[in-house]
């Protein structure tokens, strides 16, 4: 046993995450708010470089929990911190991020080309324009993002011994590309199963600007993103990972947010599927977050996202051309975004 | 000899390997630590490789073994059995032979036996050690 220490600050206090049994073979991996990893990670390699001084600027967009995380860092750093988000960010977060002294830009006309992305970056490129010496983490693109989940990693296999198989929702592509890069030096049959939902560009499906399940999936492709890490692929709806999100909570009593609900439903099917394999599941935040939302019955009636079951299992499709509007599920088989769909997409 | 030049990948990589390493040695788990000297190893094979690697690799695979080890500074290569293994002895007797026709300088058997490390003289007369 290691001495009980005192935390030198909330980061390190926080950081990392708690595992948790929810079945014989099913490990949840609790994360209080799991950017900060590659946040805290990005910027100690930036200072390391000598790109970041107290005082220096940092600007990022984003419109979830990356931002949250750069606005406590920066807090505690004594950097200034600039966001480029857009009206998706929720007026709580909006709150926090501005009580830790960030300044959040929100972007609400949407550019007449590439719509509110294209607004998003082009604002993010008139502010770094204007503040010459400034870092920008570039979460979509930095190579420190999954780099930085080798502690997740190392907590994983000291607290689990073998692993067999890593669920997780999809988004940067930071957390899974990165954590399974890690486990798989060490277990090379890890089998790696993807979570993103309808309407996202990141496994082949066609964009749609309004998702009702935010925080993972993208309209964009991160360079980030190794498709090659994926053995399955799973697209998730809105109205499913609500559902899984408070089945979650009913049944654990962990309240996390709803892309830990999404990676929850495919996780339990997938360790009740594989009884002798071991399986880890990120839930990447808390649930305070969601509380007005998806842990609010009369706005899931309001907002169509009320669902009374979920489906027993997956419907099993060859080719994410044929992904139906419902969970469903994709043998990826490592394979390349040209070998799966035939043709290549433009990064972000 | 130049020292190794590691990726920022493989300097994180040794992060999980001493995760893994702290569950085998608490466990006292022979086959995660066999994964942890694999890996390790396979690491290395980026920078000093051992020519013979991959043969002893699937040789191992091949007799039950729970994984490689290697020096990162030398030209030593070791196959690790579980101890607690019943098939123990024909194991390693299987792989003495097959090792000895490798054409290698020298075969040591190592035995641990609570913190005593028990070095046992097989074949040849010379160990190879550092090769610098």
């Amino acid at each position: 046993m290691r001495p009980r220490q005192v935390n030198s600050s909330v980061i390190e206090a926080v950081e990392l995450p708690d595992i948790v049994a929810l079945e014989p073979n099913l490990f949840g991996v609790s994360f209080f708010l799991m950017k900060l990893i590659p946040a805290r990670f990005i910027l100690d390699r930036a200072l390391e470089e000598g790109r970041l001084a107290p005082g220096s600027v940092v600007i990022e967009t984003t419109s979830g929990t990356f931002g949250l995380a750069l606005a406590i860092l920066c807090n505690l750093r004594g950097y200034r911190l600039h966001l480029v988000s857009d009206p998706a960010v929720d007026p709580a977060l909006y709150r926090r991020m501005v009580d830790l002294g960030a300044t959040v830009d929100i972007v609400t006309e949407p550019a007449a080309v590439g719509g509110i992305q294209q607004a998003r970056l082009d604002r993010l490129a008139e502010v770094r324009a204007a503040h010459p010496g400034h870092f920008w983490p570039s979460q979509y693109s930095n190579v420190n993002n999954p780099l930085s989940y080798s502690c997740c990693a190392e907590l994983l296999v000291e607290a689990m011994g073998q692993v067999d198989c890593l669920v997780g929702s999809v988004g940067s592509g930071g957390s899974m590309c990165g954590t399974s890069s890690y486990l798989r030096m060490l277990f090379p049959d890890l089998k790696v199963v993807g979570v993103d939902t309808h309407g996202s560009v990141l496994f082949g499906l066609p964009d749609e600007k309004k998702r009702l399940l935010r925080g993972l999936g993208n309209s964009l492709m991160p360079q980030n993103l190794d498709h090659t890490a994926f053995d399955e692929v799973h697209w998730v709806t809105g109205q499913e990972a609500f559902l899984a999100t408070r089945q979650l909570h009913r049944k654990h009593a962990l309240f996390a947010g709803p892309t830990s609900g999404a990676a929850y439903m495919v996780a339990r099917w997938w360790a009740r599927e594989n009884p002798g394999a071991r399986v880890a599941v990120l839930f990447p935040d808390e649930g305070y977050r969601y509380q007005d939302t998806v842990y609010d019955d009369s706005w899931l009636l309001a907002n169509g996202a009320s669902l009374d079951r979920l489906p027993d299992e997956p419907i099993p499709c060859v080719h994410p051309g044929e992904v139906p509007r419902c969970w469903s599920r994709l043998h990826w088989e490592r394979r390349t975004y040209e070998q799966v769909l035939g043709r290549g997409f433009e990064r972000a | 000899m130049r020292p190794a030049q590691y990726s920022q990948w493989e300097i994180e990589a040794f992060r999980p390997l001493l995760g893994l390493l702290r569950r085998a040695l608490h466990t006292q788990d022979a086959r995660l630590l066999g994964r942890v000297a694999s890996a390790s190893a396979r690491i290395n094979q980026r920078h000093l490789p051992k020519p013979c690697f991959e043969r002893l690799e699937r040789l191992g695979e091949e007799l039950g073994a729970v994984g490689l080890q290697v020096a990162h500074s030398g030209s030593v290569i070791g196959i690790l059995f579980d101890g607690a293994s019943p098939d123990r002895e024909e194991q390693i007797e299987e792989a003495r032979a097959r090792v000895a026709e490798m054409g290698f300088g020298s075969l040591w058997r190592f035995t641990t036996r609570g913190d005593e490390l028990l070095p046992q003289f097989l074949e040849g007369s010379v160990v190879e050690t550092a090769a610098s």
